[in-house]
């Protein structure tokens, strides 16, 4: 064998060695990468959907991770992307050490996905991440899931609530304040939903901004109303409408029937002879309220039958919402008297009137 | 152009039979191992055109051990980049160097095609310069025959 056939042959020897260690390295490099997911974290800010997800990476092999990126996709049943988000991560060496990295997703939140928080539907979940290893191997995991998104707001019951609803009154206006908690529930675990509440009825124009969580999140929506207004459903009740907004898409709406706030009830005590020309009656009256109210209110009750017309008025003190008490009015005897037409006008702090017969019965001339 | 040794016939066999375990056997061996692992995976591995080149290095590696000069030389090349074809085919089912897994959910897509070509070239620069080293070496036996 000449020299020159030696040091070829040598030379095809060595790169038969270099393409086995080349090769068997990166197998044992890349057997050795260890990927752990941790919890994902969702985060909804100023329309905009903050997706975290950490995860642990051992690359405990010979070569380098470069490039490292994922992409993340919400699809809704018709394979609309409702979310898409995308994160670098950029490098991570060979190291035997444990690193722990973080996908940081955000991307704008559509309509579609602003509806799709409320709606129930069967969603697609799609990851892509996309890395290169070893300088020369791209690799790229996708990786689809079709998960039910269940229905994720609870609707809001305004009837308990409303028990717990709270007058006050400032000047010419009167403020209601109603506890509100919203929360929803979702495959998607997004920590917060920042929604609007629109409350509108009979002189009732309310707004409150809230955020919907899992756990619900108590705050109080304060309606601003005139005394007027106010009154209205003090003794009549009213519809109302509620509206929940998120961002400028409406995504709940219902109607809710407000019962009278206050009833009363007035019998009739006593009716005594004065004389010959006057008589005297003693009325007894019980006022329910249906919300939480610990106050004074001036009233005036006013009893009319024909021509005959008398008024009085009083001072009832609300201990927790129920306040009663006897008020007696003296008038011009009449020959025979069977029911009173009686009107009962609230003065402060809210402007109400409510008219309802009494029956007297059996006065006798 | 072809030898009735012994030594070379036996060479020759084993060298075919340990081919055909290597190149037929084993992958198919190693895809159902696989396959029965894990029943929802799908790799896609046309294995009758693997067993094929897998033949065809078996027979050039029996022809090898059982031809004399320059012929053996030549089929030692031929031998050696069906080995080099074998591979790149092994890599190319779906695509140059792409290597496509599905499994359940996941689907993985390996891009080797930079590092197939590394390989192949290198590969290729050792067989070269192995072949040179083979013909060299006969060339110069020549002489040597001339000479004498």
């Amino acid at each position: 064998m000449s020299r020159i056939s030696t040091i070829l042959r040598a030379t095809s020897y060595i790169v038969n060695v270099i393409v086995i260690i080349l090769v068997a390295t990166i197998i044992y490099s890349a057997l050795s990468i260890r990927f752990t997911v941790g919890d994902t974290s969702w985060n909804f800010k100023n329309n905009t959907l903050y997706v975290q997800i950490p995860v642990h990476i051992r690359n405990p092999g010979f070569y380098p991770i470069t490039d490292l990126s994922a992409e993340y996709y919400i699809l809704d049943d018709a394979n609309n992307t409702i979310y898409h988000g995308f994160s670098l991560l950029g490098d991570i060496p060979a190291s035997r050490a444990e690193q722990v990295k973080v996908f940081n997703f955000s991307g704008e939140v559509s309509d579609e996905l602003i509806e799709a928080f409320f709606r129930s539907f069967n969603a697609t979940l799609i990851a892509r991440l996309s890395l290169t290893y070893a300088y020369w191997v791209d690799v790229e995991l996708y990786w689809r899931k079709i998960v039910p998104w269940t229905t994720p707001i609870y609707a809001m019951d305004f009837s308990p609530l409303l028990e717990k609803l709270a007058l006050y009154a400032s000047g010419d206006e009167v403020y209601a304040e109603i506890p509100v908690s919203i929360r929803h529930i979702g495959v998607v675990p997004i920590k917060e939903i920042p929604v609007r509440i629109v409350m509108q009825g009979p002189d009732i124009n309310a707004s409150l901004n809230v955020r919907s969580s899992s756990t619900g999140s108590p705050t109080k929506l304060t309606i601003r109303t005139s005394k007027t207004s106010i009154g209205k459903l003090l003794f009549k009740g009213g519809d109302v409408k509620v509206e929940i907004y998120v961002g400028d898409r409406k995504v709940y709406e219902t109607n809710i029937h407000l019962s009278p706030l206050i009833s009363v009830s007035v019998n009739v005590v006593n009716t005594v002879d004065v004389n010959s020309t006057h008589f005297k009656v003693t009325l007894h009256y019980v006022v329910n309220c249906s919300f939480r109210f610990n106050q004074t209110i001036k009233a005036c009750i006013e009893a009319s039958y024909s021509d005959f017309s008398i008024a009085k008025n009083v001072t009832i003190n609300f201990v927790n919402g129920f306040a009663e008490g006897d008020i007696t009015m003296v008038a011009l005897k009449i020959e025979r008297l069977d029911k009173v037409d009686l009107l009962i006008t609230v003065y402060e702090p809210f402007h109400a009137q409510k008219h309802m017969e009494v029956l007297i019965s059996d006065v006798q001339g | 152009m072809f030898r009735a040794e012994p030594k070379g016939i036996a060479l020759g066999i084993l060298s075919f039979i340990i081919n055909i375990v290597l190149f037929i056997y084993l992958p198919q061996y190693i895809l159902s191992l696989v396959k029965a692992r894990y029943p929802d995976i799908i790799v896609d591995l046309d294995v009758s055109t693997l067993s094929i080149i897998g033949f065809i290095i078996a027979i050039l590696s029996l022809i090898r051990y059982v031809s004399e000069k320059p012929l053996s030389i030549v089929v030692k090349f031929l031998g050696r980049f069906s080995l080099v074809i074998y591979l790149v085919y092994v890599f190319s089912m779906s695509g140059f160097g792409l290597i496509h897994v599905e499994y359940k959910e996941a689907v993985l897509t390996l891009n080797i095609s930079k590092l197939l070509l590394i390989i192949v070239a290198l590969l290729s620069l050792s067989i070269v310069l192995g072949t040179l080293a083979d013909v060299i070496d006969y060339r110069e036996e020549r002489k040597k025959e001339n000479k004498s």
